[in-house]
């Protein structure tokens, strides 16, 4: 019966967290006279909804979303429960790209140059990833290409952070590399919101060859799964979505981890399941976590979302990994 | 009965080492084939590339005719069904949804795929377990699920890697001869790799004896394992006899000692 309420709650669970996204913000003014003035044709508060209120739900959503589901997908490839969206090196990849946009000013003098310089960045780590990973055969040798290039990347950003010229650029990467969904314009939206697409919709693909993946890999192979195939897909699929949302958003831990194991015991462990419900699940877990940072501390300076999900996160993530019983 | 799998000059190496050398034989169908050889013979390998789960460098393997690599994966399923000696989950399924990964689309969609899944846990003595998670049941039991789900595949071809290996000799006596049935009745080509040489030639129609890698010998089970192949490839000693009108083959000692 719960599985058949799961979908319904997710999405109704997701809608109403997207309506408080839009509804409450750093305006005084009660949800309901908010409404009746937007509805009313209050030019002001369009204009609070429209520039700041609706990208920043579609970017929590959509990024969410991407999270919990490239989480989900990699986590049955990888046969680990503790794998999340970073180990394919998208989110070093985008991060690299992105802080280099900052450290050399075209950031500043153009707007969609960071997440540009985000995707390129993404997708070079990524074809490093995939350059390594497709020669061997294990899943371990994915994995630890993965560690690699994500320890490539960081190591990079580290550099450049240590040659940054002055606090003031040195203060603009930190908070950028923090994450977070604010202050982004539709333009952006528009930019990112494709690749994500593009890349859950390759996610979601692989359902069933990912549910017979539950059996060993040569089991799953005689029952016609192409893992040198599965492995591409999932890692393009995962590269897209995490590199996209990467690149607008900053690096945001754990959401890809924890999304995919919240659901998992709704849908009696079945990989292809938990794509779609782990899809909900990173969408609703961003929204909250979006709605927190701006209600925490209206006046404030506001907590960064990555900041946020790691401080949630982190303690779940130590139970998970106390709780993964010994093979 | 008609010719099922066909290795025709099947070579396979693996990180360089030679794992089966130059492998002609052919199967038909409505036969119960027993794989035997001493460990480290290639039996495992043998299967995977019978399965299509490795691809030798020479040779090839045929399905009904057919080279297995023109077979379309998607069809693969319904052609052969291959349960690993291993039956490593990483997930925590019930087996019922375990068994299922052998339909069509990995899970169950209708009734009648359900009653399809229930039956091969039937089959296997398993029904009772339809609802326990896999990763909570014992080996043998974990065994025996595995089988079912190789079973609910309904393949014209079934490959087996030790399916006896950890079950009581009530349950390896009934698995036998179920394999035995639903190669005779069922009209299917199964190949079970066998440690159990009394087992082996009780119940199969066929043995197929693999030494490093190299098909020494394949026919009547009692010609092939008989005194000179056993000492040279396993260093055996076999003693026969009557038992209620069939002849046991019994190892019985190393041959170097008395």
């Amino acid at each position: 019966m719960r599985e058949v309420l799961l979908a319904p709650a997710l999405l109704l669970l997701v809608g109403l967290l997207a309506l408080a996204s839009l509804t409450l913000g750093y305006l005084e003014v009660s949800p309901l006279a908010w409404w009746r003035g937007v509805w009313a044709g209050d030019p002001l508060l369009r204009l609070v909804l429209v520039e700041i209120r609706l990208p920043r739900t579609l970017l929590a959503l959509s990024v969410g979303a991407a999270l919990g589901v490239a989480g989900a997908a990699l986590q049955s490839l990888l046969r680990n429960p503790l794998a999340e969206p970073a180990l394919v090196g998208a989110t070093g990849g985008a991060s690299l790209g992105a802080v280099m946009a900052l450290y050399w000013g075209w950031a500043g003098a153009w707007s969609l140059a960071l997440p540009l310089a985000g995707f390129a960045g993404a997708a070079l780590v990524t074809a490093l990833v995939l350059l390594l990973a497709l020669r061997g055969t294990s899943t371990v040798g994915l994995i630890l290409a993965g560690v690699a290039a994500s320890s490539l990347s960081t190591a990079l950003v580290s550099l450049i952070l240590n040659a940054s010229p002055n606090p003031h650029a040195t203060m603009e990467i930190v908070h950028w590399l923090l994450g977070s969904v604010a202050d982004r314009s539709l333009q952006d939206v528009a930019l990112v919101l494709p690749p994500i697409a593009l890349g859950t919709v390759l996610l979601l693909r692989q359902g069933t060859a990912l549910r017979r993946l539950v059996l060993d890999e040569e089991a799953a192979a005689s029952l016609g799964v192409s893992l040198p195939r599965l492995r591409l897909a999932v890692l393009v699929g995962a590269a897209l979505a995490v590199g996209a949302a990467t690149a607008i958003a900053g690096s945001i831990g754990f959401v890809g981890l924890v999304a995919p194991h919240l659901v998992r015991s709704l849908v009696r462990h079945d990989p292809a399941r938990t794509l779609w419900a782990a899809m909900g699940a990173g969408a609703a877990l961003l929204l909250a976590a979006d709605l927190a940072v701006r209600l925490i501390d209206p006046h404030g300076a506001e907590l960064k979302l990555g900041v946020l999900t790691a401080l949630v996160g982190a303690p779940f993530f130590l139970w998970r990994v106390l709780a993964v019983r010994a093979p | 009965m008609s010719l099922a799998l066909e290795f025709s000059g099947v070579s396979l190496r693996l990180s360089g080492r030679a794992v089966l050398r130059g492998i002609d034989w052919r199967g038909e169908s409505g036969r119960l084939i027993g794989l035997v050889g001493p460990n480290g013979a290639g039996k495992s390998m043998w299967l995977r590339t019978a399965a299509g789960v490795l691809s030798p460098q020479q040779g090839e393997v045929r399905w009904w005719g057919e080279p297995l690599a023109r077979v379309p994966r998607t069809r693969w399923p319904s052609v052969i069904a291959y349960c690993p000696q291993r039956f490593a989950l990483h997930l925590p399924l019930r087996a019922l949804d375990c068994v299922a990964l052998g339909l069509p689309a990995g899970r169950i969609r209708t009734a009648s795929e359900r009653e399809r899944c229930l039956a091969a846990l039937e089959k296997v003595d398993a029904a009772d377990l339809a609802e326990r998670p896999v990763t909570e049941l014992s080996g043998g039991q974990q065994q025996r699920v595995a089988l079912a789900r190789a079973f609910a595949q309904e393949a014209t071809m079934l490959l087996a890697d030790e399916p006896l290996a950890a079950l009581d000799p009530r349950h390896a006596l009934e698995t036998l001869a179920l394999l035995r049935r639903e190669a005779h009745e069922g009209g299917r080509l199964v190949v079970v790799a066998l440690h159990e040489l009394t087992l082996a030639a009780r119940f199969c129609d066929e043995v197929l004896l693999l030494h490093e890698g190299r098909c020494l010998a394949a026919g009547a089970p009692l010609e092939v394992l008989d005194e000179a192949r056993l000492r040279a490839v396993y260093g055996l000693r076999a003693r026969r006899m009557e038992v209620e009108g069939e002849t046991v083959l019994l190892p019985w000692a190393p041959a170097d000692r008395p």
